[in-house]
């Protein structure tokens, strides 16, 4: 295997090792051409950055969402079967008692 | 001027570089969040279902009945169930109780007449004790550091949720500092 199909099949399936890849590809590119040294590191850096924080957004969003989603269940089926059970005691308790 | 570009694109890289790693351990840890509370609705979820089967069935011991409302609620209360897991994982309230809660003997009892009540009744507690671990950070963490314990152990399913009652049942026969929980069997 040589080294460019080593790089292409790590790059499967890894959506994100793409993008860096791509970006730092950019960068190295730039470096080469004489661009501004300091625009050819910001500018992919800044893109993966405004990638990664997008991504962090995301990720708190649906850490939120798990905890509505138990919270929720707690409420309706939690709530209905707790009493059931509860119901249940108390009336053998009261059976019992009586 | 071009040396004072490369030293000025160095720094920058190696400080977007330690950004860029301290959001991605974030990011990892929101995640494995993220799965833990996804774990703990699935087992929530089967909990449920286990004990809306067996709540009013008349065949299940009270004994029983009273462990799973009270596991049942105990699991709801993150205060409680920080407190039991930090107990749990400095060696547990009740060392030397090593043989079988009287629930746990009722049980088996009814194993021959009625095993499939038995078997709920054992998925109620297995996934509310599973619910209980992932629904809150701390004994979700406190498990990790557990586990070697749990797995060595000679405990079974029956004398951990023992030992979860005796922490929610104190010396003093009241519940736990800033527990909401009802009072214990």
């Amino acid at each position: 295997m040589d080294f460019c199909t080593g790089v292409i099949e790590a790059l499967k399936g890894h959506p994100e090792a793409v993008l860096i890849f791509a970006l730092a590809s950019l960068g190295v590119v730039l470096f080469l051409n004489s661009v501004n040294p300091i625009l050819a590191v910001t500018l992919p850096l800044g893109s993966y950055g405004l990638y990664i924080l997008r991504m962090k957004s995301k990720d708190a969003h649906e850490e939120r969402i798990a905890r509505i989603d138990i919270e929720r269940l707690e409420a309706t089926k939690g709530t209905r079967v707790r009493a059931k059970a509860k119901r249940a005691l108390s009336q053998r308790k009261n059976g019992n008692d009586g | 001027m071009m040396g004072d570009y490369f030293a000025l694109a160095l720094a920058v890289l190696g400080i977007s570089s330690t950004a860029f790693v301290a959001i991605s351990h974030y990011r990892r840890l929101i995640k494995r969040r993220t799965d833990q509370l996804r774990a703990a609705k699935v087992a929530l979820e089967r909990h449920y279902d286990a004990m809306d089967m067996i709540a009013d069935d008349p065949a299940l011991p009270t004994s029983a009945l009273r462990v799973l409302i009270n596991i049942s609620d105990a699991i709801h209360d993150e205060k409680f169930m920080t407190h039991f897991f930090a107990t749990m994982r400095d060696g547990g309230v009740s060392k030397n109780k090593q043989g079988m809660p009287n629930w746990a003997e009722d049980m088996l009892k009814l194993h021959k007449s009625r095993p499939d009540l038995v078997e709920k009744f054992d998925e109620a507690l297995s996934t509310a004790l599973i619910a209980g671990v992932y629904r809150w950070p701390a004994p979700a963490q406190a498990i990790y550091e557990m586990s070697t314990t749990v797995a060595s152990g000679r405990r079974n399913e029956a004398q951990y949720v023992q030992q979860l009652i005796d922490v929610l049942r104190p010396k003093n026969g009241g519940n736990p500092p800033n527990s909401g929980l009802p009072a214990m069997c």
